[in-house]
C-alpha cells in the first residue's frame, strides 16, 4: 500500500490478563477516509489510545507518518500533526468555548484562521458558554473544530458525530470528504454509526475480540458480498448445510437468505439446482456485513 | 497556556487555602496576642497551615483537575491534554510550578498580614528574621509539595490528599521515633529552631528539603512518562 499513514503490525495489549487486542494490523493509506468498526469492547479505544501513544503495546509496532511513537520527542513531532476527538468530548470543565480555542491554538504552529472562522460560523458555537453547559452534540463540534482548525493531516475520530442531529451530521460528513479531497488530510474514522461510515469511507476495518475480522476498500466488500433470497417450493426436512463462501445463512420455512462474501454465482446455480427454487441476489449494505461478521465470531 | 489552565485549575483552592490560613489570624487578633509565647504560637499555627494546603495546591500531576472537588478517576479531558503536542515532563513541571507559586503567595501573603496584624511580632523580631522564617518554611513545605505531586502521579485525586497527609505525619513520627541531627531536622527548623530564634538561616535543613523535593519530582516525572493513561 502507498504511503501508509498509519502501520501497525502484530498489536498485542492487554489489561490485567484479558487480551484487548491481539495481532491487530492496520494499515491507512494517505488522503483516505477509513472506517474502524466493532462492537463495545472489540478493542476501538485501546487501538486509539496506542495510536496517539497514550498506552504502550505489549507487542507489535505502530508507525505515524512512517515513524515510530518510541520517544517523547517524536510522539510530540507525530501529535502536532494529529487532530483528535475523544470518545467521551470531555474538555476543560473551567474554560469557555473561546478560551479552549484560546488554549489550544499556540500548540499548533499550522493553524488556520481560515478553517477556525469557517467552523465557528457552521457550528455556531456560543463564544462565552462554559464547557460544562454544552450539550454533547456541541461539545463533538467543538472538538472537532478544535482538531480540524490546526490543519492536522491525519485526522483521529472516535464516535466524532455523538450527539449530533441529522442535520449538523451531514454537514460534518460532507467536510470531512471535502477535508480528505481538498486538503488531502487522512482521516481514521471509528464509530459505531455503520450508515455514517458506508456513506464516506474508502477502507473499512471490522474488529472483533481485538482482531481484524473483515478488512479492505468499501467498494470491493460491497462488490464481494452478496445475499441470496432463496425461496423455496417446500420446507427443507434439514437445515441448510455451511456452504463456501457463505457468512451467515438464515432458514426460515420456505425462505432461506445467505450472504456470501464469495462464490456467490457458484451458490446461486446450487440453489438453482433445488427443484422448483427461485433465487434473487441483492446488493448488501455495511450493517449487514458487519452483523454476519460479529454475529458468526 | 498550560499557565493558564494550570492558573484556571488552582485559583479556587488558593483562594480557599488562604481563606483556610486567615480565618484563624482573624482570630488570634481579635482575641488579640499579649505575649512573645503567644506570636510563637500563632506562628506555628501559621506554619503548620502552610504545609497541609501545600497537599491540594500541588494539584491532580497531569491529569484534569476539578476546581475545589477532589475528582475520583481519570477526567475525560485528560486525553484532549495528553493529546497535546507537548512532552509529560512540561505539563508535569508546569502544575507543580503553579502549585508552587501559589504556595509561595499565599506564605507571603499570609505572613504579611501576620507581620501587620500583631505588633508584638515587630517588636520581638527584626524584619529579616521574619523574612529568614518565612523563606525557610516555603522551603521545606517544597518538600511536602512534592510529596503531594508524587502521590498525585499514582493516585486518584480523592486518594491522593490522603496519602500525602498520612506519608507527612508518618515522616514526623519518623524524625521523633528516629531523630536526625539537629541542623537537618525539618520539622525542627519551622518551629522551636526557628530563624526567629536563632537568628541564622538553617542551610543544612534548606538543602535536605530542597534536594528531597527534587528527588521526589525526579521520582514523580519518570513515573509520569512511562504511566498508561
Amino acid at each position: 500500500m502507498a504511503n501508509p499513514v498509519i502501520e501497525a503490525l502484530g498489536l498485542r495489549k492487554s489489561f490485567h490478563g484479558r487480551p484487548a487486542l491481539d495481532g491487530l494490523d492496520l494499515h491507512v493509506s494517505a488522503g483516505s477516509i477509513f472506517g474502524f468498526l466493532g462492537r463495545n469492547g472489540a478493542g476501538k479505544t485501546t487501538t486509539i489510545k496506542l495510536l496517539m501513544g497514550l498506552l504502550k503495546s505489549d507487542s507489535g509496532s505502530v508507525r505515524i507518518f512512517g515513524q515510530p511513537i518510541d520517544t517523547s520527542r517524536k510522539a510530540i513531532e507525530i501529535r502536532r500533526r494529529i487532530g483528535f476527538v475523544t470518545e467521551d468530548k470531555e474538555l476543560y470543565p473551567y474554560m469557555t468555548v473561546e478560551q479552549l480555542v484560546r488554549f489550544t491554538r499556540p500548540f499548533f504552529p499550522t493553524w488556520r484562521d481560515d478553517l477556525e472562522r469557517r467552523y465557528r460560523q457552521m457550528f455556531d458555537l456560543p463564544p462565552h458558554r462554559k464547557i460544562p453547559d454544552l450539550s454533547k452534540g456541541m461539545r463533538s463540534k467543538l472538538m472537532l473544530l478544535l482538531a480540524i482548525s490546526h490543519g492536522a493531516e491525519l485526522l483521529i475520530l472516535d464516535e466524532p458525530t455523538d450527539g449530533l442531529d441529522p442535520v449538523a451530521i451531514e454537514e460534518i460528513l460532507r467536510e470531512l470528504v471535502a477535508l480528505a479531497a481538498q486538503e488531502g488530510a487522512t482521516i481514521f474514522f471509528s464509530s459505531h454509526q455503520l450508515a455514517e461510515v458506508e456513506q464516506i469511507a474508502d477502507r473499512v476495518t471490522i474488529i472483533d475480540r481485538g482482531r481484524p475480522i473483515v478488512d479492505g476498500l468499501l467498494d470491493d466488500l460491497k462488490a464481494r458480498y452478496q445475499r441470496l433470497h432463496i425461496v423455496l417450493q417446500e420446507e427443507l426436512r434439514d437445515p441448510v448445510q455451511w456452504l463456501d463462501g457463505a457468512v451467515h445463512i438464515r432458514q426460515e420455512g420456505r425462505t432461506v437468505s445467505i450472504l456470501a462474501s464469495r462464490n456467490a454465482t457458484a451458490l446461486m446455480e446450487q440453489a438453482l439446482s433445488l427443484p422448483g427454487s427461485r433465487v434473487e441476489l441483492c446488493p448488501v449494505t455495511l450493517k449487514e456485513i458487519f452483523l454476519a461478521h460479529v454475529r458468526g465470531n | 497556556m498550560l499557565w493558564m489552565k494550570a492558573w484556571f485549575e488552582i485559583r479556587w483552592r488558593l483562594l480557599f487555602s488562604l481563606a483556610l490560613v486567615l480565618s484563624p489570624l482573624a482570630g488570634f487578633y481579635l482575641k488579640g496576642v499579649p505575649s512573645p509565647e503567644a506570636a510563637a504560637k500563632v506562628l506555628a499555627v501559621v506554619a503548620l497551615l502552610w504545609v497541609f494546603t501545600a497537599v491540594p495546591l500541588a494539584g491532580a500531576g497531569i491529569r484534569t483537575q476539578s476546581p475545589l472537588q477532589g475528582t475520583k478517576g481519570l477526567h475525560g479531558s485528560t486525553q484532549f491534554t495528553l493529546s497535546l503536542p507537548v512532552s509529560r515532563f512540561r505539563l508535569l513541571s508546569v502544575r507543580a510550578g503553579m502549585g508552587l507559586v501559589a504556595m509561595f503567595a499565599l506564605i507571603l501573603f499570609s505572613a504579611a498580614a501576620a507581620w501587620l496584624c500583631f505588633p508584638i511580632l515587630r517588636a520581638n523580631s527584626t524584619l529579616s528574621g521574619f523574612a529568614a522564617w518565612i523563606l525557610t518554611v516555603a522551603c521545606c513545605a517544597a518538600a511536602f509539595h512534592a510529596i503531594s505531586i508524587l502521590a498525585s502521579t499514582v493516585l486518584d485525586e480523592y486518594w491522593h490528599v490522603w496519602a500525602s497527609m498520612l506519608s507527612i505525619g508518618l515522616l514526623k513520627w519518623l524524625t521523633v521515633r528516629f531523630p536526625p541531627p539537629p541542623s537537618l531536622d525539618v520539622f525542627r527548623v519551622m518551629a522551636e529552631a526557628s530563624p526567629l530564634r536563632t537568628h541564622s538561616l538553617p542551610w543544612p535543613a534548606i538543602l535536605v528539603s530542597l534536594s528531597f523535593a527534587a528527588l521526589v519530582f525526579a521520582m514523580a516525572a519518570k513515573l509520569v512518562e512511562t504511566r498508561e493513561y
